[in-house]
Order: C-alpha cells, then structure tokens, then sequence
C-alpha cells in the first residue's frame, strides 16, 4: 500500500538521451528519390542492447519499452526499428526469414501496382501539379464503370472493389526537404503508394490527412515498398479514424477523458458555440505532426506508436479482470464489482492532447467560442515542446491510473482483505513505473 | 478602447478538395500564392477588415476541408454562416458538377437568409479549361448567384469576390445593422434616460411604492 502511496511519477519519455537524437535528425539530408525496396535491411542489426538475439528475432516489448524509455530511437536506427514496430517485420522471425519475407513484399506489392496501372494507364506518366484533368476523367470512367456494375446485378464484387480512389495528392507536402529538389520525386512514390493503398482498401479509400501520415513513413524507411507495407500496418489499426463515421471516435473520447481529468474545462469546452472539441481534431488524427518542430514530431509518432503504457495498463486490466473472475468462483460473492476500472481506449495521445489542454487551462477557459478555440489551435503549430509535454502527459496518465486503482482497492478492501498480492504486483508495476 | 470594426460577418468556403479554397484565401487575407500546401483537415479560418460605405466589416472567412467525408466535422460550421463561397475549379467539369450537391447541402444547413456566390478558380489555366464561363453564369444564374472567375495565382478577381460577397451580407444585414446604428446613436439618449431613472428611482424610493422594482 506504501509502495502506492509514494508512486509518484517519474517520466522518462523525455528523458535525457533524446536531446542528443534532436540534434541528429536536424541535420536533413537531401537525398534523391526513395529506392523501391531495401534488400540490405533484412539482415541489418539493431544495436540497442538486449533486443536482438543472434539469430535476428527482437524482443518486441523490449524494443517497445525502450523506446519509450529513451523517448524514441536514433534517427540512424529508425529505420529498422519502424520496420518491427509496425509490423512490416514479424519481431519472431529470423534474419533469413525476412529476406525470403522482403522478397515477397517487393513481388506482391509490385503486382498491386501494376494491377492499379492497367486500369488507369493514364495515372502511370500523370504530373502532380494541380488537379489533374486525366486523373479526374480516369476517376469518373470508374466511377461509370462502378455504376454500370452494380446495374448489371452484384455478381462481380471483386471487380467493383478494384475501383480506384480519387486522389487529389497535389504537391502538398513540400516543406519537408525530403520532397525538395532532387527529392520532389518521391511525392510520385508517395502517390503510387498511397494510390495502391487506395486501390485494395475501397472502404477506407484516401482521405486528407493520410499523405502527412505517409510521408513520414517514406522519409524515415526510404523504400517505396517498405513503405507500403508499414503504412498499410498502420492503417489495419486506425483507417476506422479516416472514415466518415470514425472521424468523431478520437475527439469524443478525449472529451471522455478531459471529463474524467478536469470536469469545469470539460464543462466549459462543451458549452455551445465550442462545436465540440473539434479544435484537438487535427492534433489526434495526424498524431500532432504539425504541432512539434519536425524531427520531434517524428519522435512522438514513435513514442505513441510503441503503445508501452498502453500495455502495461492492459496488463493490470486483466490482472483485475482475472482475479475478479477468479472471485465470482468462489461462490458466496455477490457479483457487484462495479467499480471504475481503467478505460483503456485512453490511448497516451489522448494523454498528450490533454496534458497540452490542461497546460492552457486558464486560457481556454476565457475562451468563449468556437474562433478563438481554432485560434488558440493555430497559434501552437510548431512551437509545443516535445519533452515537457511527454512528462506532463505521463504525469496524468498515471495519475489517472492510480486514482482508478485506488477506487477498486477501497471498494474492493471492504469487501475483502486478502489475496491481492498478484494484483498488487501488477499495480506496483505500473505505478512505480517500469 | 475603441473597436477596430462596426460589423463582423462569417463566411465560409464550399467546394471539392483541390479547387482551390485555402489558395484564395490566402491570397485575400496575405497576398501570398503557395502552388502547394498543406490540405485542410477539418476546419480553419482567417479574418480581414474590409471598409464598406464607410463601415468596418470585419470579416472572418472559414476555410474547409472538402473531402466528402469531412462533412461530419465541416457540417456544423454551415449553421453559423452569413455567406457562403461556393469554390469549383474551371479546369475540373467534376468539380463544378458538384456545386448542386455543395448548394442543396448549404439549403439544408446554413440558415435561409445566408448569401452566396459562385466561384470558378484557376481562371489562369487556360489550356486545360473544362468548364466555359457560360456554364458558370448559367448556373449562377438558376441559383440567383453572383459570379466570379478567379485566380488565386495570378490575383485576379480575388478582392472583387470577397468584397462582392461581403456586401450583400452587409446588405442583407442592413436592416440589423441600422438598427444597431441607431442603437448608438441612441447611446447618448440611454445614457440620459438612465440618469433620469435613476433619479425617478430615488423620487420612487422616496415615495416608497407605485415602482415596479
């Protein structure tokens, strides 16, 4: 119980080995167009200690708590370590597994495109500037052809799901020097990307939004089809927040959890004429890539990407949840443990949104519509610091977390005063901070 | 300290994705042209002051993100709008045929005094024009729109369509605004009737009843 009590918050997200990959990743490379694929990679080595066996598999959740630990990896390693933590590389597999794997990621992806490319021969030689009349005359002979389709019966959905996705990629994300100069090629590779990623996922298509997600996998992997197949993992875990119905999901549960934090903001925030929290919107759905200065920007999508809260707090859930069940089995009980538990769709992002809300609390308080919510949005573009925020959000987060741990342990000490060590243990692992 | 504008008006841009709408409204509020930017997520805005017949309008322009699916978050903004831009983009017949779908939405949710204005941009794109201006007056025309080509890269038109849009709101504001005139006018008048009140206030205390208060 002592050990709760005196848990208090020590952040290491932001801890002092990052400053060093800041300076790093400042200096920006002007390299020419991304390679199709990286065959060298598969049987590169990590060099962060203890992750990696001889063999080549990696310890995912040592690879993840180091991350989070070190507040994100060297810009030198990054680009093998988003491979595992995306998923593109299985973290079981072996070195010589993975050059088999690569060499099928390169075929499969290679027929995907060209299977796009036959459809919309025109989209092979397209230019980027402007709204490209040929791209819009290919769209709507699809679009004909997706109609005439479902005239003729459903019989051929698979034929309808090769419809292709409009793409108004215009040469948007020229801020980057990856894209500049010599580079200005790689939004035709980020095009070709995301027009395949389009092509074979019609029910999540592109929206805006997906190219500043994309364009970061494609500076940091520097392989067209490494970058593929990372953005595509991405995606299986949040394309749901890029479709119409999904686009509220993350602004509603940060509303939830600033409820949970700070009930008078929340109160305030959801007054009329606020619209709702829609001013965070961009923040959650980009992963706050054009609030930080750049590198620190791609710092954090690697931090929130390597999910380790998250999953130690998952941990504890099913601890609780184990034990609880483990209780309604030992008969007399009365099945009432009702008590808040840790709602573990409050992801450490909506942490870091909250923590930079809560940082502007006075502020936004004297706010009093929905313009000058957008302008105190604006004014923060690039000028948030990366690791205070991290430690605030930890803060939080752990804060929040052991208030519902302290909840479940009143309620459940009254009822019983034994046999909590395995859930205690779990606690403490979390509270004391791994 | 005294107020830098007498009116402040939302407008807001409608239109496809890439038509243009982030474009002309920084060539309005900044004259800057950027070839490429950064798409619109959700929504943003930017304000300028224009001085109408002697009135400081202050206007505040919402840009859009124009994805159709965007809608869920744009489609809030349309309740609160005075005047509403509707954006197609001259050298993308797909565009401009999605100006009825942008117009029925705006009839269903922005208010029914909200004015609007149709906007062909990219007018410099001669070469890969797709649609007339024809088209574009005859449309404006069944919707009973004013109509402007525009191109935020050349700079041409882009004051007149703003301002154009600013002054029929201005217009059909007026009758609001003439009130409020008059409102300040009568300032003066108020400030005496409440001195004289608060002096019938006190001959009312003093005879202790026939006051309301």
């Amino acid at each position: 119980m002592e050990d709760l009590n005196n848990a208090s918050p020590r952040p290491t997200a932001g801890g002092q080995t990052s400053s060093a990959h800041i300076h790093q990743s400042d200096v920006r490379f002007q390299r020419g167009v991304a390679p199709v694929s990286s065959p060298a990679l598969p049987a590169a080595r990590l060099t962060l200690p203890g992750v990696m066996d001889a063999e080549g598999r990696v310890d995912e959740s040592r690879l993840r708590m180091h991350i989070f630990k070190n507040g994100g990896v060297s810009p030198s390693e990054r680009g093998l370590v988003w491979r595992f933590l995306f998923g593109m590389y299985p973290c079981s597999s072996t070195a010589l597994e993975r050059s088999l794997l690569q060499e099928q990621l390169v075929e499969r992806y290679r027929v995907m495109k060209r299977k796009w490319q036959q459809f919309l021969p025109s989209a092979v030689r397209l230019h980027l500037n402007g709204t490209d009349a040929e791209l819009v005359a290919a769209v709507r002979y699809f679009d004909q052809r997706q109609a005439q389709a479902k005239l003729q019966t459903q019989d051929q959905p698979q034929e309808v799901q090769d419809r292709l996705a409009f793409l108004e990629l215009q040469a948007q994300i020229l801020d980057l020097s990856y894209y500049q100069g010599e580079g200005s090629g790689n939004l035709l590779v980020l095009r070709d990307i995301l027009i395949t990623y389009a092509a074979f996922h019609p029910d999540v298509s592109y929206a805006q939004g997906m190219n500043d997600l994309c364009s970061r996998f494609l500076e940091v992997l520097d392989s067209e089809v490494d970058t593929f197949w990372s953005f595509s993992c991405y995606m299986e875990k949040f394309s749901k927040d890029f479709r119409a119905d999904g686009l509220h999901r993350k602004i509603e549960l940060e509303a939830a959890l600033l409820k949970e934090l700070d009930p008078p903001l929340y109160a305030h925030l959801v007054t009329d004429n606020m619209e709702s929290f829609t001013f965070c919107h961009r923040w959650l759905l980009l992963g706050f890539q054009r609030e930080f200065e750049h590198s620190d920007a791609l710092r954090l999508f690697e931090i929130l990407s390597c999910d380790h809260l998250e999953l130690i707090s998952q941990q504890v859930d099913r601890a609780r949840y184990q034990e609880r069940l483990a209780r309604r089995c030992s008969a007399e009980d009365s099945p009432k443990s009702k008590l808040q538990t840790i709602n573990t769709a409050f992801t450490f992002e909506l942490f870091i949104c909250a923590a930079i809300l809560l940082d502007n609390r006075e502020f936004l308080l004297r706010c009093r519509d929905d313009v000058q919510l957008i302008q105190f949005t604006s004014s923060l573009q690039g000028t948030l610091d990366l690791n205070s925020t991290l430690k605030k959000a930890e803060h939080h987060l752990y804060n929040y977390c052991k208030r519902c741990a302290w909840d479940y342990m009143n309620g459940h000490c009254r009822e019983h005063k034994s046999k909590d060590e395995d859930f205690l243990y779990q606690l403490r692992s979390l509270l004391v901070l791994k | 300290m005294a107020k830098q504008y007498d009116v402040l008006f939302r407008l807001l841009l409608l239109g496809d994705s890439g038509v243009g709408k982030t474009c002309l409204l920084c060539r309005f509020t900044d004259n800057e042209f950027h070839p490429s930017h950064i798409s619109t997520i959700g929504v943003d805005f930017k304000m300028k002051t224009l001085v109408i017949d002697g009135i400081k309008v202050r206007i505040q322009i919402w840009d859009t993100a124009g994805q159709e699916r965007y809608q869920t978050i744009t489609k809030q903004y349309y309740r609160r709008a005075q005047g509403i831009f509707l954006v197609y983009d001259i050298t993308s017949e797909r565009s401009f045929q999605h100006i009825m779908k942008w117009a029925s939405d705006v009839d269903e949710y922005a208010p029914e005094k909200v004015r609007k204005i149709l906007v062909g941009n990219k007018s410099d794109e001669v070469d890969k024009r797709q649609v007339a201006t024809e088209q574009g007056i005859k449309l404006a025309k069944a919707y009973g729109m004013d109509f402007f080509e525009t191109s935020a890269f050349t700079n041409h038109n882009i004051t007149e369509t703003f301002t154009r849009l600013a002054e029929q709101v201005l217009a059909a504001n007026k009758k609001d605004l003439d009130l409020l005139r008059m409102s300040v006018n009568d300032e003066i008048n108020l400030a005496a009737l409440e001195e004289e009140e608060g002096l019938c206030d006190s001959a009312a205390g003093d005879q202790g009843k026939g006051c309301w208060c």
